[in-house]
Formats: C-alpha cells, structure tokens, sequence
C-alpha cells in the first residue's frame, strides 16, 4: 500500500496543479493583451499562408510593435488553432499545457538529484505540491507568457543532462532541449549559456571520457544547427530590440552597474517574494505576491539548511546554481522585480521552501495535527488564490488585459451596417492585434492590404506603420474634423469619444461597453444619423 | 587582526548614523504608530467585500483588520529587505531624501555569513533580540527613524561574521577586509565632502 503514496500524491498535486491552472481558462484575466493577440495571429497567419502578418515565411523572431517576439510559443500555437480556433483559449493554451507538464517533470528532476529514498519522494511530493499552488507559476501558467514554455524546456534538458550521467544518449536529447530553450524566451538567452558552461565544467571529464566523446561532439553539433536561425539573426537591431529599450546599460538609462545589485538583490528579497510580488498589473494578482506569505518561515529556516546541511549535494548545487543565474537577466533591466523575466527562480525558492516543510514536519509526531495543518495552509491558498487571482484581479485588472475588444469586434460582425466604413482611434492603445483575432481576418488579405517591410529588411528596419487596414476597418487616430463629416463608424476608449463629443457632434451612440467595474471601455458611435 | 576586524567594523558603522542625521537634519521623533485611523482603507475593504460570493470568504480577506496588518507587514519587510541597508531600498523607491545607505555593500557578506553560517554561542540571542526589535519597531510607520535600534546588532553580525571568515580562510579575508577599508573610506570621503 506504501508504495502507492507517492504515485497518488503525485496524480492529486497534478490534479490540483490542472483544477487552479484550467478554471476559467480563457476567460479570466478577462480580455486579451496586445501582445498575446499578436502572437496569435502570428501563428494564425503562419497556419494559414505560411508567413506572418508582415509576409515573413517562418521568422526566426518575430516582429511585433516595436521589438521582436521570441518564436517558440507563436510556433507552438499553430496546432492548436485547428483545434480550438482562433480564440483567447487556443492563444493561450501552450501555456496552460506546459505549466502542467512542469509538475512531473520537476517531481522527477529533483528524485533524479536526490538518493531516491523516501525523504526524498516527500521532499518531491511537497515541491510538486508548492509548485502546483503557486501564484508565480499559475499566472503565468493562465495567459500567454513564452517564459513558461521556456522554463519547461530549461528543466526538461537539466533532467535529461542527469539521466546522460548514466547513459550517455541523453547528452544529445539534452543539447536539443537546451538549444530550444535558448530562444524560447529573451532571459534563457542569458540563463541557458550559464548552466550549460556550469555543466560543462563540471562535468568536463566525463563529458570528454571515451563513452561520451561522440555524444558530446553529437550534441555540439546539434545544438549549433537548432540555432543557426537564431545566430543569423544575432546582431540585428530587431533581436537586440528589448535590450536596448530595457537594459540598465543601454544610452537612454540613467542606471548602471551601480543600480545592479540593488536591482539583483530585490529578487531574492522576502519583500518582493513575499509581500510586494511584481508591480506590473498584467504579471502579478492584485494582494497576493509571488509566494504565500506562510512560506516565509521556510525560506528564511530553509536557506539556513541549505547552507549548512551537507545531504542532497546535487540537489544543493542545482538550487544554488539556478537561485545565483535566474536573476541575473531580470536585474539588468530597470524594472523592480520582474516576475516574467525572474521565472526560472521560482524553482529553487520552491525546493528551499520545501526544504525546509520537509525537516519541520518531521518534527510534528502527531499525524492528525501534520494532516490537519497541511489541509489547513493547503486550503487557505487556494482561497487566497481564488480571492486575488479570480475574484479582485478581474475586477480591477480588465482594463490592463485590454478587456473589450472581443466585445467590439462581436459588435462589428453582428450589429453594424456591413458597407460603412469603421475607424477605430489607436491614439493610446494598439487594437489591431485584437481586431484580427477576434473578426478572424484573412490573413493573406492583411498581408497584401499592410505592407510595412519587405524580407531583406525584416530584423534591420524598425520602423513601422501605425495606421493598419482590416477589410473596412481602419485603426488610426481620430481626426475630428475630417472623420465627423463622413457617414461611418467610430470606435474608441471613454477619452477619444466621450460623453460631451457625441453630444456636441450629434453621433449616434451604437453601444458602450464597460469594463467589469462599470466604467466605460470602449464607444462604438456612427458620424451621422440617417 | 582582532583590533583591525573590530576598527573595521565601527569604521563601516559609522556611514549609518552620519548618512542618518545627513538625511534627516530635523528629527522629528513623534511616534507614527500603524493604528491611525483610514478612511480610505476601510472604504477600499467595504467595496472589496460586494466582490465576493458570499460574506464569510469576504470576511476572512476583506476585514479591518486586514489594514493594520498590511501596514504591519509593509513596514516589517521593509526592515528585513537587506536593500534597505545597502542602497536605501530600491533604486526606483528612492523618495524625499529618506532613502539613505546604512551600511557599505560588501558588509553583506560577513553579515549573511554570520546568520546563516557561523555558529557562534550568542548567535541565537542575537538573533531573538534583533527579532523582538524589528517586530516592535514594525509598529511604526516612520521606522526608519528608531531602526537605530539594531545599530549595535549589525555591528556584532559585521564583527562576529568577519572573525569567523578569518577563521576559515585568512588570504581571502585579508583581501576582502582591505576591500571593504577602502570602501568604506571612499563612502566615509563621499560623505563628508
């Protein structure tokens, strides 16, 4: 029966992981972000012509407003459009599927860095459980943020480099995953370089022994040729985009390496991890932070036991190593605490919590007072959860998740007159993105309709057009004078067409959507009246 | 090296109360406790709780005294956030003056290495008291003004962690200890002038 706990406890952690990761999914955060549209029809357009909206046949990164995007997420949601359709869903399933998958995967990572005994499987057993109820790996596990797929890849090829220790056929599945990893999102650009350097040198011996040598020439060659697209493109100002406009180091920065530490130092702080979380409204759940404010103890009690228990060598150097790199890219940007750029840390302030769990429960002797405060915290969080992630974040957040567009266009395809014209005011917003997912544009149309940059020019030229046409509807500033006189529709936000402009204009008020807190989103109006 | 350590220790100490009265020429010492009362805070709690389904999951996260505990813990994070003593909190909070450094950079190591590794005979009396301190002074909203108190306990952490260093690698911590001379004499310089 004993042997069966383990299995079970790692079925119900996977099952809680899906039930806080899967409610509601699609529909809160309510809305769908710029970016995360962008990407979708990205991958539609893929799907559909075999280039993105810019006419690229498959890019390397791609380009979106004004930087690029890392490619392996828009790559991973071509198939499930033909699934799901182009929806909010299917935009961010890979997500959904990768935050999930990351359960097992680091159950058995941290058994493979462990001696497999029974402390170690509740070791696991509590890490896999800390991980599934996680704020920082639900919400990014819930919407379209490449860096959880990335985080997967990173801790699929550690496991495997673990499991090369005994067969050497691993090193080449490894280098594969390590190589995706890399341009899978803008931090393992930084991340994945330094623990493979860390595993090379220390494992440099075996890695040239006679066994191995041939894995490891392999895997080097591999590695290289899954990156060709990505050194290609290395020394375009469209690859190096995010880190000129967010590097403490770039010329437009008043920072330096004398903010450096202060900005490191914040990743590992108990303030951020556990009270403040990220101050971005789109990376954080409104009065809850990136840990539970239970698991502060551990931490602090559980470095402490890191740093002086000498058990688990392999699984200490694992969290010493990931806890010293994942914030390294996050602190060279001017953001206090970037919880999407930090992500890989969550990891091993997960094991150091758990660490910790793990020597305090040993202490209790009474099972029913270990169960009874185990159900207690358990269930707590996921009413925290539930009360900052479901209930306050939709209310106060909408407007950050871009809530309304997928009303707008429903709007546009059902209620207006099909042979007017539609501007919709992009002066403090990008609709676009949203307007072709949610009117699911034909994208070899956009393309022909929205020149911007031709192929030879595609990660050099970064200017671009702010004026887009989808079939009838134009997004643009609103020019009063002008727009006013012609028979059309207008949409914008409550500042672009308000109250007073309709009054004063005589426009005809076609519908008002709000957001989830009563406050007007978006007018939809027409010029004049018939 | 004993005395060179303990000279070493107060010189890097003294950067706290000079950047201190620098960046506070009046004091005002009137106690600001966390108990005021807030309007604005109890308004935000009554429009929170109309968010949930039913009044008991709203009333064990949307309750008044969930306002005096979130500035409890505003103020306690703070004090254990270790850029507050660094870099006078982070680079992007940097607000009327206040934002002093306590201690030069390279005192975090002997520090963290004093609490989480050096097992020295006093070091869970330290380490209760400083506790007790900073949970009192977490009351406070203007705890940057009594966070003084744990003046003497970072000098012992400084003192203690750089003996203890000594101990185990002597090269290093002569390096280290001349690194951290010279920084503190180029705050010390940076200071004064």
């Amino acid at each position: 029966m004993k042997k069966y706990i383990f299995p079970f406890g790692l079925c119900l952690a996977i099952v809680l992981g899906f039930f806080l990761r899967f409610y509601k999914f699609g529909s809160a955060p309510a809305g769908l972000y710029l970016d995360e549209a962008g990407q979708g029809f990205s991958a539609f357009s893929i799907l559909k012509t075999g280039k993105d909206e810019f006419g690229m046949p498959f890019p390397a990164a791609f380009r979106s407003f004004n930087d690029f995007k890392t490619p392996i997420y828009i790559y991973l949601i071509v198939p499930f459009i033909p699934i799901f359709g182009l929806n909010t869903f299917s935009i961010r399933f890979p997500s959904l599927l990768f935050s999930i998958f990351s359960l097992p995967l680091f159950y058995f990572l941290i058994l493979k860095l462990t001696d497999n005994s029974t402390k170690s499987k509740w070791l696991a057993l509590t890490a896999t459980v800390f991980l599934a109820i996680s704020p920082w790996h639900i919400l990014f596990g819930r919407t379209n943020f490449e860096c959880n797929v990335a985080l997967l890849f990173l801790l699929l090829a550690y496991y495997l480099f673990q499991l090369a220790i005994e067969k050497p056929i691993y090193l080449v599945f490894s280098s594969i995953f390590f190589s995706i990893a890399l341009p899978a999102y803008h931090s393992e650009r930084i991340i994945v370089p330094l623990i493979v350097l860390f595993l090379f040198i220390k494992h440099f011996k075996f890695l040239i022994s006679t066994p191995y040598i041939k894995y490891s020439i392999l895997s080097l060659f591999l590695a290289l040729l899954i990156s060709i697209p990505t050194i290609q493109i290395i020394r375009t100002p469209g690859f190096l985009a995010r880190v000129s406009t967010l590097s403490i180091f770039s010329s437009n920065n008043s920072w330096g390496i004398k903010e450096w530490p202060a900005l490191y130092l914040s990743y590992l702080s108990p303030r951020y991890l556990f009270w403040l979380g990220d101050s971005g409204p789109r990376s954080s759940f409104p009065g809850l932070s990136v840990f539970y404010l239970w698991q502060l103890p551990l931490y602090i009690h559980g470095l402490y036991l890191l740093l002086n228990k000498k058990k688990f060598p392999k699984l200490k150097n694992f969290i010493l190593l990931i806890l010293i790199v994942a914030p390294i890219p996050a602190s060279l940007t001017r953001d206090p605490f970037s919880t999407i750029r930090a992500l890989p840390l969550v990891i091993p302030i997960i094991l150091i919590c758990s660490i910790s769990a793990i020597y305090l429960l040993e202490k209790f002797r009474n099972q029913w007072v270990k169960f009874a405060l185990i159900l207690s915290l358990l269930l707590y969080s996921i009413l925290k959860l539930y009360s900052s992630g479901y209930l306050l974040n939709e209310y106060y957040r909408a407007s950050y998740w871009d809530y309304g567009w997928e009303q707008v266009a429903n709007v546009i395809n059902h209620e207006l007159d099909p042979n007017l014209p539609i501007v919709v005011d992009n002066a403090r917003n990008e609709p676009y993105s949203q307007l072709l997912v949610f009117v699911k544009a034909d994208p070899a149309k956009y393309q022909a309709d929205n020149f911007e940059v031709n192929n030879q020019n595609y990660y050099t030229f970064m200017g671009r057009n702010t004026t887009k046409n989808i079939g009838r509807i134009t997004t643009r500033g609103i020019n009063w004078t002008q727009d006013k006189k012609i028979d059309q529709y207008l949409i914008g936000d409550s500042l672009a067409i308000s109250e007073e402009q309709i009054k004063n204009d005589n426009l005809l008020l076609i519908k008002q959507i709000n957001y989830p807190d009563g406050s007007p989103a978006y007018r939809i109006v027409r010029t004049r009246r018939k | 090296m004993k005395n060179f350590i303990l000279i070493l220790s107060i010189l890097a100490f003294i950067i706290w109360p000079l950047n201190f009265f620098r960046a506070n020429p009046q004091l005002n010492l009137e106690p600001q406790t966390i108990f005021v009362q807030d309007y604005q805070g109890r308004q935000l709690i009554l429009r929170n709780i109309n968010l949930y389904p039913n009044v008991y999951l709203a009333r064990l996260f949307q309750n008044k005294a969930v306002i005096v505990t979130n500035k409890y813990f505003n103020n306690l994070f703070n004090i254990l956030d270790l850029n507050y003593y660094f870099f006078g909190s982070h680079p992007r909070e940097v607000v009327g003056g206040l934002n002093y450094t306590r201690l030069p950079l390279l005192t975090i190591l002997p520090i963290l290495w004093f609490l989480f590794i050096t097992q020295h005979p006093k070091k869970k009396t330290f380490l209760l008291s400083i506790s007790i301190f900073i949970l009192i002074i977490s009351f406070f909203i203007n705890h940057y003004v009594y966070d003084f108190i744990l003046w003497p306990f970072f000098l012992l952490f400084i003192f203690y962690g750089l003996e203890d260093l000594i101990k185990i690698n002597l090269n290093f911590s002569t390096i280290f200890s001349f690194c951290l001379l010279i920084e503190t004499i180029y705050e010390l310089a940076h200071l004064i002038s």
